[in-house]
């Protein structure tokens, strides 16, 4: 890395596989990914690209079938694949927390907030004095006016909005440095979509964590991250400041993608879409996984895997042929 | 040019009986609608959630029966419609859902499920199906490999294209698209949309399209209406809608839109602080009062008509109070 920094989390490497009836299917391989502390990076790719993978990786919660093949995930400096299981227990949730995407599935519905809260933050901290007043300032920190009302609700009396600050408050209680959000506002309206994202800024601001935001939504990602990773079949095909990466798409299947988005196209006109289907992981094509649908694509490209490389400071891309500047 | 459909003063309410521990009550999914869709013409409806996108699709497939109001076809009224006549209208009006994992049954091979309608329609001696089926798995961009998979065996994108074959096996006039794009990712979406573009190009149908997203709306439609709760409080050419948005709902939409996906020029405006609690909607007044940045006195307890903006383009708005009053469209007797 030509940054001289240390970064919070730094992913190196990291390959996973599955064992399934049909095979061994390759869920990541080589993924390089670094988070700097107080940052927001965006994670973006298609269903099946191994973003979730990615974050379940991280906290080493994979199913059972899954293996690390290789690869080193440090958070701050430690190697979270060789710590043993006591350790682990006490960096989830202290140190990196995590939601996810339906809040409704992830709060108990059969317990009031106060219950699930408390039984969060007790399990980390021991019996806490003035507990209740702890409750209500993390809700309130979460933007809600009235936190003791919240308390008494349990989660079907909240929208799916409120529920999703109230999953945030859970994940904030134990301050992490490391916050995951695995799609935290795909199952929400675009408003509160808008508001949840803005919130999630707030808490970086203030608390100064680290904020990995995974989305499938390019616009989500792009309003939102100081830095954005576009994964491809398991693999991370560009990195970059999230503006560089979206004017200035260097990878062709991120350029790809950004062109099928109708945002600019005028109405009626054909959308550029990128040829082909994504390929099986169990069998994936040789070299770069993209080269089958790659319109650049030589030799070369079906060989060696490209390596994520610096193609300028704080540019990393995995190509053999990146697309020209169209500055 | 007569509409081809016309959806006149429609409500739908369901009653919701009382329950141990909930009071009852009636819920106005669809409260007095009106718009019509020209022939060829992609009409957007757009809206968030429980807003009563579905439940007006619902009533113009004749799936349920509104409370009041009309859906005429070619300026007939579909719900008076019996026996023959009733499926030949039925024939012009098809439907693609969000979700075709759901709307495909699982036991039937894609022949059979593009074949069905046809069957059922009699609309070709049964030597000719399988030829009109691969015909229609051409258009779609499947092929003849396709002919015996079953729908777990293809993917999303794919299944979407079978349940698009289907709805133009019997060459209709209109197809009602609730959210068809919403479950498959961008690059399997840009297929299916401009997939879309070419059906009504060469074969001339009309489409409703229900869509939250409203950078495929732009991108795609005539038309366009925005719902919140029950109610249409915008409608007109969709250019009008984005470029002279005239509701502060629809403001709030597109304010909301991550503006990377809607436009390079960021529509700043500033999100409306969190709600607390749900705020229930005035009973007489503008639905959208509890939210609305530009609230009156006068909202509260008024329901706002729709008031026209420009040539087509309605808003229900009081801040429009100073336009012409009207009822779009006009009912036509």
């Amino acid at each position: 890395m030509s940054r001289v920094q240390s970064y919070l989390l730094d992913v190196t490497d990291l390959k996973l596989t599955f064992q399934t009836v049909e095979g061994k299917l390759q869920a990541l391989d080589n993924v390089q990914l670094q988070i700097a502390r107080g940052e927001i990076v965006g994670l973006v790719g298609e269903t099946g690209s191994g973003k979730s993978v990615t974050s379940l990786t991280i906290l080493r919660v994979i199913p059972e079938n899954g293996r690390i093949e290789r690869g080193r995930i440090l958070l701050d400096g430690n190697d979270l694949l060789t710590v043993n299981e006591q350790e682990l227990r006490k960096i989830r949730g202290s140190k990196i927390a995590i939601v996810f995407q339906d809040p409704s599935a992830s709060l108990n519905p059969v317990y009031t907030i106060r219950e699930q809260m408390r039984d969060m933050v007790t399990s980390h901290e021991g019996e806490v004095a003035a507990l209740e007043e702890r409750l209500v300032s993390l809700l309130h920190d979460v933007g809600f006016v009235q936190p003791e009302r919240i308390l008494n609700s349990y989660p079907h009396e909240l929208s799916g909005g409120m529920q999703q600050r109230v999953a945030l408050a859970i994940a904030l209680s134990c301050s992490p440095q490391l916050l995951i959000a695995d799609e935290p506002t795909t199952a929400l309206d675009v408003v509160t979509q808008a508001q949840i994202l803005k919130l999630l800024k707030q808490i970086r601001d203030k608390t100064g964590a680290s904020i990995l935001l995974i989305s499938h939504n390019l616009g989500v990602v792009a309003s939102n991250c100081d830095r954005v990773a576009v994964m491809y079949a398991g693999t991370i095909v560009e990195v970059g400041p999230t503006s560089e990466v979206f004017r200035n798409p260097k990878h062709h299947y991120t350029k790809g993608l950004l062109n099928a988005l109708p945002r600019k196209a005028a109405k009626g006109s054909k959308l550029p879409i990128i040829a082909g289907s994504i390929p099986s992981l169990i069998n994936p094509p040789s070299g770069c996984k993209f080269h089958p649908r790659c319109p650049y694509a030589t030799e070369v490209c079906s060989g060696e895997p490209p390596k994520l490389e610096n193609i300028a400071p704080d540019r990393l891309v995995a190509c053999y042929h990146p697309a020209g500047d169209e500055r | 040019m007569k509409p081809l459909l016309e959806v006149v003063n429609l409500k739908k309410y369901f009653t919701i009986r009382s329950a141990f521990f909930r009071k009852g009550g009636v819920v106005k999914a669809v409260d007095d609608v009106s718009f019509s869709v020209e022939p060829k013409e992609t009409f957007g409806l757009a809206g968030e959630t429980g807003c009563g996108k579905t439940t007006l699709a619902k009533c113009i497939l004749r799936v349920f029966q509104p409370t009041a109001g009309n859906v005429r076809l070619d300026g007939k009224d579909v719900f008076s419609l019996r026996g023959r006549e009733l499926k030949g209208a039925r024939r012009r009006i098809q439907a693609i859902f969000q979700n075709p994992f759901m709307s495909l049954d699982p036991r039937m091979t894609v022949q059979s499920i593009i074949a069905e309608p046809l069957k059922t329609h009699r609309v070709l001696p049964n030597e000719k199906i399988r030829g009109r089926v691969l015909e229609l798995l051409r258009t779609v961009g499947l092929g003849e490999e396709h002919v015996l998979k079953y729908p777990h065996e293809l993917s999303g994108g794919q299944n979407q294209r079978v349940a698009i074959a289907r709805a133009l096996a019997l060459k209709p006039d209109l197809i009602v698209l609730d959210e068809p794009t919403s479950s498959l990712d961008v690059s399997v979406q840009a297929q299916i949309l401009n997939l879309l573009t070419d059906i009504q190009e060469q074969s001339g149908l009309g489409y409703l399209f229900i869509s939250h997203d409203l950078s495929v709306l732009r991108y795609l439609t005539d038309k366009l209406a925005i719902m919140y709760l029950g109610r249409i409080v915008e409608i007109g050419p969709s250019d009008a809608v984005f470029n002279n948005t005239a509701h502060p709902y629809t403001k709030l939409l597109l304010a909301s839109v991550p503006e990377f996906s809607l436009t390079e020029t960021a529509l700043s405006g500033e999100l409306p602080e969190l709600p607390e609690r749900f705020e229930a909607p005035p009973e007489n007044g503008c639905k959208f009062y509890p939210r609305c940045q530009f609230r009156m006195d006068k909202c509260k307890s008024n329901d706002p008509s729709l008031y026209q903006i420009a040539q087509e383009h309605y808003a229900a708005c009081f801040l429009h109070e100073n336009k012409p009053a009207t009822f779009y469209p006009k009912p036509t007797s």
